[in-house]
């Protein structure tokens, strides 16, 4: 669904990417780790399209249309129609744009993109509460006033993550980017989102994860384990590499 | 400020450069008149366009009124009870002639250089600063000159330039700082004495760090120093300025003017330490310190930064400013401003942005202590010819005591759309909790105020030249630690 | 200067206005005696200029230009008049309405009794007390400097303050009773309005006060009619009483050619809160002057501003926040879009006062600039005299904040449409601050209206309900 070759990228004229490979499947979830300034935040800004990271060379290719087309030139409300959706490391806060209005519209871009008909609100709600009843976030949100707040207004950390999954299934993408989504979640977080993003693997859509801790991989298990170090992909392997890591650190698997 | 070694610093900090110095000096009676004007003009050998030059400012200044908006209160300056000129006497050599070298100086000076720190005689002179000493009103020396030479650097005292170099002065002197421009810039055009002139010439970064000393010596004088600093296309120069003057009963005026230009690709840093007397812990005597500083960003892609601890003086009044007019340049303002006793300071920067693609960077940390009063006032201005430009002011204070206060002015003032501006401004305190917290964890109130002050001003410091910053941070710490404990 | 050319109208609106509500005919020449020498004084004084620093950025040229005149318009209004007030009433507000600056209570409604208490101060008695404090001491020249304490504020306009002593005969006074929160929200209608096709001057002089743990919310809405020039003023007070609770909106909804003056203080006292927007969508020129006092342990109040200007208006707000005890705190949120030549003007003065503690202060003001001949100004001062406090202010000039652009199209928005919903929630932002829902309604459908009349951007079509 995913290919990525050769891929070159700089942010304020400094190179950070040098040549990453990638290949992602229909079905498949990767786990991206690597130690701090190795490139991970970047490609996932990369890949959902930022315009302050730039492509120097090489090629991304995704799935549209089942056509393998390069999606450099996309603008990033491009890619988010076609089916790519980036969980966002620190969500920025939107205070004086409504937390429905914003998701009902997003939702309608997508769907009339693919030729459906949009949702109205009253249609859109309904589909709204069984999303959040599905990721768990129901009570919670609905008791927080969610629907009538500005978009992660208020929200703690950990509401934000909450609300990047929400969105996740609110719009189903068929590639989601998760860029340390486990960052700064307790364990009961951690788990109601992880839990949220299994409940929305399917054989046609596909999950790069990037994190920086094994942890995650507890809950949320990858197929695929690659370690991004200087702008590369190093190494790859199965789920044992992230145990391998997290017994020897970088410094031992990178040597 | 050089490497001074064997510094013991005490409980209390005294003001270590309060001594005097017996020595002989040519001093010119009390008293403004364009008669007195003449004399200063003609002791200096100036050339005639130069005094008309005084002339036509003073005229200017008898017609302004002295102005009072700043947020700082003193009695009314008699500026008839001023000695406007006062140098010391050369003994060793005539007196038409500046000594060829600083050891034919007379002894005293050079003592007195010594005991502050200052490497003069040219044994044992550090390496890696070439340093022009101005006493009193006066240049008496400067160090380095060969090596600069060799680069074709001009940096002499700026009574030497007028005379040696008179076209390049004629036309920089008064071009960004005119003597119309305000009260003290005027009455600094009349009667300044001395300062360094410096020129850097094209595609030349300048091999060391130049600097100037100015140090206040004689009673009942006022110091006006006159700075002109020009950086060509793609020069490069690092310049430190160190002010201290001696303990007196009375206020002693100090209005400088320094006046830098940047020419394309170049750039100047421009760091200043100031430690002038502050006053005694009553609030009595203390240097006024009214200086006009401003620097043109006149060619593409030019860069200032001003760096600047003020830590002395009773009242400081002084903004330095960037006038980034060609395109791409870059204005930078860093500042600590510590105030404490009766100090007085209303000090700030104006940026004032004309090209395209400008930007500018305001960093400016307050601390005030005791009965101080710390104000910042500070102006962004975006002229409508200035597409792109940006701007990050952030503006910080932090109070020390409970009669202390801290102010902040900014003016923003915004005539173009494209233009992204971002203001922020903080105050906080150094709490007993956080003393008594850091103390707890086995650090003594020395090292507590260290790493409080530290972290505070640390984005100002690490623009100083490593001993500059060094220098900064002991001074800084020895003042609090009197207010805190 | 022409604004006080026409003091023969002045003399002959009063005189008709007082004898209507039966003020005897001594007093009332006693009355316009005092406001003859007032006027004398006042010219004297002359308009504030260009070098004060307060006035630097706003031209009172149109003061000295048009001849503006009172007029009084007794209670048999024309059935024109009627209709066009009527549509400023609405059922979900109580309303009281002022024509030219005076009170009618005919067109107002009737309040219920057992919660608050309309009054009148005539004017001997309400003008004698100063309505700004001015504070700091000036200390002689000649004594030591021993404290540098220098506490410049800024005063309400001395000729403005004077403007209203001359133009107002009383002050209309609004208590709510102790512990009664009122019912519905009330609705302050200042209506301009000339039979006679003349530019009026209207001025009024209110005051709100709440008793203990009393609530109300309150809209003071400033109107006249579409395409007709006028001048109005107003000078407002607010007590609030322990515990009590206040949403203020203050709409200046006025017509192109208008300009407005108002002068309001807020006195919070222990415990109560204030909730005060600005909502600046009207008028040429739109100069505020606002005092607000936390005098008590545990005030708090909110003071916004929204405005969206166009074509050649202005707004000025200069605020002055002043914190007179320990616990206290304000948080002030001024957010402006401006287009065409529009000119925005910020001072927002906080003042925290020496030797108190636990004092929080957040002060915000953000600008969006969308045409390149608008200006915008702004000066945020902070003068601390206490050192346990949390004093932050910030200010943004510019355009929409790139990361919030970003994370809305990363989310399948277009490119317009992310701007469409960065520009109105820029403003809407600040109306979802206000706790009291019809408040919210009446603020959103006000600023529709101006979308409506003056063809706004594409990017603000959101703001239209």
């Amino acid at each position: 669904m995913l290919e990525i070759k050769n891929l070159k990228a700089e942010v304020d004229g400094k190179p950070v990417l040098k040549g990453l490979n990638l290949k992602v499947n229909a079905g498949e979830v990767h786990a991206i780790m690597g130690p701090n300034g190795s490139g991970k935040s970047t490609l996932s800004k990369i890949l959902s399209g930022h315009p302050n990271y730039v492509v120097t060379g090489g090629e991304i290719n995704f799935e549209i249309n089942f056509q393998q087309k390069s999606i450099i030139d996309m603008e990033a409300d491009e890619r988010a129609k076609e089916g790519i959706f980036l969980a966002f490391q620190y969500p920025v806060e939107v205070p004086g744009v409504n937390n429905l209005t914003f998701l009902m519209n997003s939702f309608n871009a997508v769907l009339e993109h693919q030729g459906s008909l949009p949702l109205s609100e009253e249609e859109f709600k309904i589909y709204l509460d069984k999303k959040m009843e599905l990721m768990g976030l129901r009570e919670d949100f609905l008791k927080k006033g969610f629907m009538d707040r500005g978009v992660n207004s208020g929200f703690s950390g950990g509401e934000k993550k909450k609300n990047e999954i929400l969105q996740m299934a609110v719009l189903a993408p068929r590639l989601a980017i998760l860029d340390e989504t486990d960052s700064g979640l307790d364990i009961d977080a951690l788990r109601i989102v992880s839990e949220g993003v299994n409940k929305l693997r399917s054989s046609k859509n596909a999950v790069i994860l990037i994190t920086h801790y094994q942890r995650l991989l507890d809950y949320i298990k990858p197929d695929f384990v690659h370690v991004l170090s200087q702008g590369r992909i190093v190494k790859t392997g199965g789920p044992e590499l992230a145990h391998e890591l997290e017994k020897n650190g970088y410094d031992g698997i990178l040597s | 400020m050089e490497n001074k070694t064997n510094k013991n610093f005490h409980q209390d900090y005294e003001y270590k450069y309060g001594f005097e110095t017996q020595i002989a000096s040519d001093q010119v009676q009390k008293g403004l008149s364009s008669d007195i004007i003449r004399l200063i003009s003609r002791k200096k050998e100036e050339p005639e366009w130069m005094l008309e030059y005084r002339l036509k400012a003073f005229e200017y200044w008898q017609k302004l009124e002295e102005p009072t908006w700043a947020h700082v209160r003193y009695p009314k300056i008699n500026f008839q009870d001023i000695s406007y000129y006062s140098a010391p006497k050369t003994e060793a050599v005539g007196k038409e002639e500046k000594p060829k070298s600083l050891q034919d100086l007379d002894p005293e000076l050079i003592k007195t250089f010594e005991r502050l720190g200052i490497p003069v005689s040219e044994q044992k002179r550090i390496s890696g600063v070439a340093v022009d000493v101005v006493f009193d009103s006066v240049s008496v020396g400067t160090t380095h000159k060969e090596e600069l030479d060799k680069v074709g650097v001009i940096f002499c005292s700026i009574s030497e330039a007028i005379k040696k170099y008179p076209d390049l002065v004629r036309k920089y002197l008064g071009s960004i700082v005119p003597f119309s421009d305000n009260y003290y810039a005027a009455l600094n055009a009349a009667v300044f004495t001395d300062g360094s002139f410096c020129y850097i010439p094209k595609g030349v970064k300048c091999p060391i760090d130049l600097s100037t000393y100015f140090r206040i010596n004689a009673k009942e004088t006022g110091q006006f120093e006159r700075t002109l600093l020009v950086a060509d296309e793609g020069s490069f120069v690092n310049y430190l300025e160190g002010c201290t003057a001696p303990q007196r009963d009375e206020n002693q005026l100090h209005a400088a003017v320094v006046e830098l230009i940047a020419l394309d690709n170049a750039e100047i840093k421009y760091s200043t330490v100031q430690n002038w007397y502050t006053g005694d812990k009553e609030g009595k005597g203390g240097i006024y310190n009214f200086v006009t500083k401003r620097g043109k960003c006149a060619g593409v892609n030019s860069k200032i930064s001003w760096t600047q601890v003020e830590s002395g003086s009773a009242i400081t009044w002084k903004y330095p400013s960037v006038i980034l007019q060609g395109d791409h340049s870059e204005g930078y303002f860093y500042s600590v401003a510590l105030t404490h006793d009766y100090m007085q300071a209303d000090t700030g920067t104006k940026m004032i942005h004309i090209g395209k693609n400008t930007k500018s960077t305001i960093i400016s940390k307050g601390i005030s202590a005791d009965h101080s009063s710390n104000a910042y006032r500070g102006q962004v201005k975006i002229m409508p010819s200035a597409s792109n430009a940006r701007n990050y002011s952030q503006c910080d204070s932090m109070l020390v005591g409970k009669d202390s206060s801290a102010h902040t002015f900014p003016y923003l003032d915004v005539k173009n759309n494209t233009a992204q501006i971002e203001h922020e401004a903080t105050t906080s305190r150094i709490s007993e909790d956080q003393i008594f917290y850091l103390q707890s964890r086995g650090l003594n109130m020395e090292q507590t105020i260290s790493m409080l002050v530290n972290g505070f001003c640390k984005e100002v410091f690490k623009q100083l030249p490593l001993e500059f910053s060094v220098e900064a941070v002991k001074l800084i710490e020895m003042k609090l630690e009197n207010s805190v404990g | 200067m022409s604004i006080l050319n026409s003091f023969d109208s002045l003399i002959q609106s009063t005189q008709a206005y007082l004898k209507k509500i039966g003020i005897e005919e001594s007093k009332i020449n006693q009355l316009l005696d005092e406001k003859k020498a007032l006027k004398e004084q006042l010219l004297e004084m002359g308009l504030p200029k260009r070098t004060n620093e307060f006035w630097k950025y706003t031209s009172l040229k149109f003061l000295n230009d048009t001849p503006f005149y009172s007029e009084f318009i007794s209670d048999n209004v024309s059935s024109d008049l009627e209709k066009k007030i009527e549509a400023h009433k609405t059922d979900d507000f109580f309303s009281l309405v002022f024509i030219n600056g005076f009170f009618s209570p005919a067109l107002s409604d009737n309040l219920p009794v057992d919660q608050v208490y309309i009054k009148k101060n005539f004017y001997s008695s309400c003008f004698k007390k100063d309505f700004s404090r001015r504070n700091g001491v000036e200390s002689s020249l000649d004594t030591p400097i021993k404290i540098p304490m220098h506490k410049s504020e800024f005063y309400f306009s001395d000729f403005f303050l004077g403007l209203g002593q001359v133009y107002n005969s009383e002050e209309v006074v609004i208590e709510i009773k102790k512990g009664i929160e009122l019912s519905k929200p009330l609705k302050i209608i200042l209506f301009s309005y000339s039979e006679q096709q003349k530019a009026i001057l209207s001025s009024s002089r209110i005051s709100i006060k709440l008793e203990e743990q009393a609530k109300a919310s309150v809209v003071v809405k400033s109107v006249g009619e579409d395409g007709v020039k006028y001048f109005s003023q107003i000078q407002l007070e607010v007590l609030l009483n322990k515990k009590s609770n206040l949403e203020l909106i203050n709409s200046i909804e006025q017509s192109y050619q208008a300009y407005h003056i108002d002068q309001f203080k807020i006195d919070l006292h222990a415990d109560s809160q204030c909730h005060y927007l600005e909502n600046n969508i009207g008028s040429l020129l739109t100069r505020h002057e606002l005092e607000v006092n936390l005098l008590q342990p545990g005030a708090n109040a909110k003071v916004m501003g929204v405005a969206y200007l166009q074509k050649k208006e202005q707004c000025d707000s200069h605020t002055k926040i002043k914190f007179h005890a320990s616990h206290t705190q304000a948080e002030q949120l001024y957010k402006n879009i401006l287009d065409d030549e529009a000119i925005s003007v910020f001072c927002g003065n906080v003042i925290i006062d020496e030797h108190i503690n636990d004092v929080n202060s957040a002060q915000l003001n953000n600008n969006l600039l969308m045409s390149n001949q608008c200006e915008s100004h702004s000066k945020p001062v902070l003068m601390i005299y206490s050192d346990d406090v949390k004093a932050s202010h910030g200010s943004t000039v510019g355009q929409l904040n790139e990361e919030e652009l970003f994370y809305l199209r990363s989310r399948a928005l277009s490119k317009e449409k992310a701007k469409e919903l960065l520009s109105s929630g820029f403003l809407l932002q600040v109306y979802e601050l206000i706790d009291s829902q019809v408040l919210r309604s009446y603020l959103k459908k006000s600023i529709s209206l101006k979308i409506d009349k003056k063809q706004a951007r594409p990017e603000l079509k959101m703001l239209k309900v």
